[in-house]
């Protein structure tokens, strides 16, 4: 089972009423009614797993927010699912003490502390009725599943500003560090299974793997644990900071989600598109659109292609029917014929709704995937990818002259600044701003202020990251280290710029370009630990591992099953690079492995490139004022 | 100074060898007990009533009044339209769910493929009683909108929205059972006119009620369809049983003629009667659909309403900004304003006075 069934599962169990699946089929002679109250990080939870049809199906009428007016509704159960903040519990003991609701069922996403269960128990006794709150759960639930295998912190704490800032207080610091370590916390005790923790050392990270490694400790040896109790296999959870890897967060990507994250913006599986002026928002969900699940981690030009050929396929369906229907409204034919045509007509009406579906599915694809188009055309996006890829291979690549946004521009001047580890004329940053011009944006911004934040923190970072890391880059232009499975002599013949023949129409005007999966560093590192060898990439990494008393280090496990937990931000280029190469590896040694490797990627928050070259700005900021 | 700390971080390593082999055997018995509530999260409901216990404990020492329930009076008129809806709603979801058992029976009934022991006045009838069931459920359901449309105008806006919802989801669970039951009568038209085609392959050997032998024993019982092609498979041990069953067979045929053609005639009336029941079921099914298209927010998700409400905010925030800000440059002006006047009534009392 995938994180995010376990999630559901949990999700509807509590739906429910806390009783498990099997009760549910026996009590269906009366139906149960029962609202559904939550806070935000409670909606952000359920709003991609469980639709408003999906609630209704389990018997939830009405979804109210916590924080908004509540009128009584008599006898129903209420199903609150909520952060056991103060101001939450004080809202919840102020609706029991008023008694709004017939009986309270408490679902709690991290646990809640026994003081607080008191305040409630207080507000029971007040309400005068001892009854009134049936259930008390911690529902250790405290990330947002995004896909099979993709999950993200909830809130705000986990962003790169917030992990990186000077200004934040110590309690602040504290906070974000609980807040991330609950989130790992929540997905472990949801997939059962504690794992063997390795982290960067000096990092963030390594503070989160500290503090977790605590906390799992904790649990297993109070007596009352009953957390993990199925726990078998033993995964190994890799926790790496943002900080070891810029460009990985500034690189344009050409694969569809990944594009569609930083071109149109995902928030929680929802994609926003401009339609003729109306902004129209999609799911992206693929449970139920087979198109997205089976094509979101293709390149772009193939998501094109399929499209094309979907519609025809579609087109060639509706054209069947319509045949069909001329047929049998012609004239009287013989009685066997007329059988088999009502057969066929029936065939037809059956799977006309898929058809349907399907239609609407594509038709969202295809305005999603225009939408994509006009903005890589505007942004000369192609081009763009293309030179950062050249660039990965050889940082010494002239970027100059390339057209395109300012963000896009500062983006890849970034990337190659890190690259070339800083060591860049001084001149040649100038020309670099002046390119820029002063002239501002339509976002308002002047070019060359954020370009200045934005170097601002980047040098800094690389003044650091000297002294503290080797820089996760470097191995591309030093070659191929030995041990590494990942053949990096493909990337470098020339892959790109190979015209296909029969371009699709949606790709009128955009280089075809032949994608290759590419390594990033965070996938080296995480091949690497799964297979249990070690090299200066990983060499110093801490290790951790809750169930041994004394702290030992074995290096030379490996390992079929991962979680990846990126402090500071993460995003789908990442994680679907992650995916690829480890698909792509058990496709070819699937005789001798024997096993599929899993691997599930976390995050603290998903950023693309212009959040992230955002939040950049933000902390260059901080230090050109200081200084 | 270094002595103490070196004790006491030994001590804490004799504390976790202690305790960690503690927790193996913990896990061991909880095992068994909490298996079953695998990914339930953990159940803190005893802890919450021992405190609630406690607390009750103590306020009974206390001896508090029961504090009079101040809304209950306000809300009492609105209370007894609300439970009289919820009391109909209950009893529809109930009726629904036995509707639910009797089409599963009948799908049980239905799908049956003998020729024979046919229980088609059953099947009959119970079509008629579903039928008569969803169409009442269907009335029963639009009162009941009525009602809780009527009470609009009392009620508070969550149990307003809370009965629309229920309704919503009485109407979608019938219309559900609306579908399987078309299903159900699919089904059946289509294993009648089965029956039909292979009726007409066997004019010669008229059907009777009577079973060959070899299907009433051994491994094909009940089935008066496969024998036949087991035959051609070289069965001997059926073969035996066949030479004897032909002659019964015979026999029996001219008894059989009459049987036949009620029975062909009964079958045509029952098929009829499945058509004309999913004509009606179409009926409702465009009522149901009409219904359930007024709500207009069944794939909805939850966080698009929020959304709104969340911009509507924002909107009311910075307008109150602007005001705030116009007030802010207005105070400055009455401030001048008044500096000014102080200064002059200064100089008036100074200089004049």
């Amino acid at each position: 089972m995938s994180l995010r069934e376990k999630q559901l599962a949990s999700l509807l169990s509590m739906l429910n009423l806390n009783t498990s699946s099997s009760d549910q089929l026996v009590d269906v002679s009366e139906p149960v009614w029962k609202i559904l109250v939550f806070d935000k990080a409670g909606q952000d939870i359920l709003a991609p797993l469980v639709s408003v049809k999906e609630l209704r199906e389990n018997g939830v009428t009405l979804h109210i927010p916590l924080n908004a007016v509540h009128t009584p509704i008599p006898d129903v159960p209420a199903i609150y699912f909520t952060l056991p903040t103060d101001e939450n519990v004080e809202r919840i003991t102020k609706d029991i003490e008023s008694k709004l609701y017939g009986s309270f069922y408490l679902n709690f996403i991290n646990p809640i502390a026994r003081s607080k269960i008191e305040d409630i128990a207080n507000a029971a006794v007040l309400s005068n009725d001892s009854k009134i709150v049936q259930k008390v759960y911690d529902q250790y639930c405290d990330f947002i599943c995004l896909e099979e295998d993709l999950f993200a912190a909830t809130g705000e704490s986990g962003s790169f500003y917030a992990l990186n800032t000077t200004t934040a207080q110590d309690t602040e610091i504290t906070q974000t560090l609980e807040a991330l370590t609950n989130t790992l916390f929540s997905a472990l005790v949801q997939l059962q299974q504690i794992p063997i923790i390795r982290a960067p050392r000096n990092t963030a990270a390594s503070m989160v793997a500290e503090s977790l490694d605590k906390k799992l400790r904790e649990h297993l040896r109070d007596p009352r644990n009953c957390l993990f109790t199925a726990s078998h296999s033993r995964p190994i959870l890799i926790i790496y900071d943002r900080n070891l890897d810029l460009p990985t967060c500034l690189t344009h990507s050409w694969n569809y989600q990944s594009l569609v994250h930083d071109l149109l913006g995902i928030t929680r599986n929802q994609v926003k598109v401009e339609e003729s002026g109306v902004m129209k928002s999609y799911d992206l969900d693929g449970r139920r659109d087979t198109f997205w699940d089976g094509l979101r981690s293709a390149p772009f030009n193939q998501v094109a292609e399929a499209i094309q050929n979907e519609l025809e396929e579609v087109r060639r369906a509706e054209e069947e029917v319509r045949r069909l229907k001329v047929e049998i409204g012609g004239v009287d034919e013989l009685n066997e014929d007329l059988s088999s045509n009502t057969n066929r007509l029936s065939n037809a009406i059956k799977d006309l709704p898929a058809l349907l579906e399907k239609k609407k599915m594509l038709d969202q694809h295809m305005n999603i995937a225009t939408a994509l188009l006009a903005k890589i055309k505007s942004r000369h996006l192609d081009n763009l990818y293309e030179l950062e890829t050249k660039l990965l291979q050889n940082p010494s690549q002239s970027i100059l002259g390339l057209q395109g946004g300012y963000k896009d521009k500062i983006r890849l001047f970034l990337m190659y600044y890190i690259l070339n580890n800083g060591q860049l004329a001084s001149s040649e940053v100038d020309q670099f701003q002046t390119s820029l011009g002063s002239v501002p944006a339509d976002d308002g911004k002047e070019p060359q202020d954020v370009f200045k934040q934005a170097f601002e923190f980047v040098k800094k970072w690389i003044s650091l990251s000297k002294l503290n890391t080797s820089n996760a880059y470097s191995v591309h232009g030093g070659g191929v280290p030995t041990g590494n499975l990942i053949n990096l002599q493909d990337d470098r013949s020339n892959i790109f710029s190979k015209i296909v023949g029969g371009t699709s129409f949606l790709m009128e005007g955009v280089r075809n370009l032949v994608f290759k999966k590419q390594a990033l560093p965070l996938t080296r590192v995480v091949q690497e630990l799964l297979d249990g060898q070690q090299t200066d990439l990983t060499s110093d990494y801490v290790y951790y591992d809750p169930k041994q008393i004394k702290q030992t280090t074995r290096n030379n496990q490996s390992f079929n099953e991962a979680i990846v937990f990126v402090v500071g931000g993460g995003n789908y280029h990442e994680y679907n690079n992650i995916n690829d190469v480890v698909c792509k590896k058990n496709l070819t040694g699937a005789q001798t492995m024997g096993k599929q490797k899993k691997v599930t990627y976390g995050t603290s928050c998903l950023l693309n490139g212009e959040e992230f070259l955002e939040q950049l700005c933000m902390l260059g900021e901080e230090t050109l004022s200081r200084s | 100074m270094s002595v103490p700390r070196r004790r006491r971080g030994s001590s804490k390593s004799e504390d976790t060898e202690q305790l960690l082999p503690a927790t193996k055997s913990t896990g061991n018995s909880s095992w068994s007990g909490v298996e079953d509530k695998e990914n339930m999260g953990r159940d803190r409901t005893a802890e919450f009533q021992s405190a609630l216990r406690s607390l009750q404990g103590r306020q009974q020492v206390r001896q508090l009044q029961p504090n009079p329930m101040t809304s209950a009076n306000r809300m009492n008129r609105n209370l007894d339209q609300y439970t009289e809806f919820m009391r109909v709603a209950k009893s529809i979801g109930k009726n629904i769910s036995k509707t639910y058992s009797k089409l599963e029976k009948l799908a049980l009934l239905a799908k049956r493929k003998s020729l024979f022991e046919d229980k088609s006045v059953e099947i009959q009838e119970l079509t008629f009683i579903i039928k008569e069931d969803i169409n009442g459920l269907n009335q029963d359901i639009a009162k009941l909108q009525k009602i809780s449309r009527g009470s609009q105008t009392v009620n508070g806006k969550h149990i307003q929205s809370h009965s629309s919802g229920v309704v919503v989801g009485l109407q979608s669970k019938l219309a559900s059972m609306s579908t399987e039951f078309k299903n159900v009568l699919q089904i059946r038209t289509e294993n009648l006119k089965e029956q039909r085609t292979r009726q007409d392959q066997f004019t010669q050997g008229p059907v009777t009620s009577s079973l060959p032998p070899s299907a009433l024993t051994g491994f094909y019982k009940g089935s008066a369809l496969v024998p036949e092609d087991s035959y051609s498979g070289g069965d001997i041990s059926i073969d035996i049983g066949d030479n004897a069953g032909a002659l019964r067979h015979r026999q029996s045929q001219l008894l059989a003629q009459d049987e036949t053609e009620s029975y062909l005639s009964s079958r045509a009336d029952a098929m009829q009667s499945i058509e004309s029941t999913i004509v009606e079921l179409g009926g409702i099914f465009q009522q149901l659909a009409t219904m359930v298209k007024e709500q207009e927010e069944v794939v909805q998700r939850i966080d698009s309403n929020i959304e709104d409400a969340e911009m509507n905010v924002e909107a009311a925030h910075t307008e109150l900004l602007k005001y705030f800000r116009s007030v802010a440059s207005n105070r400055w002006l009455m401030i001048k304003v008044f500096a000014l006047l102080i200064f002059f009534f200064v100089i008036f009392v100074v200089f004049l006075g």
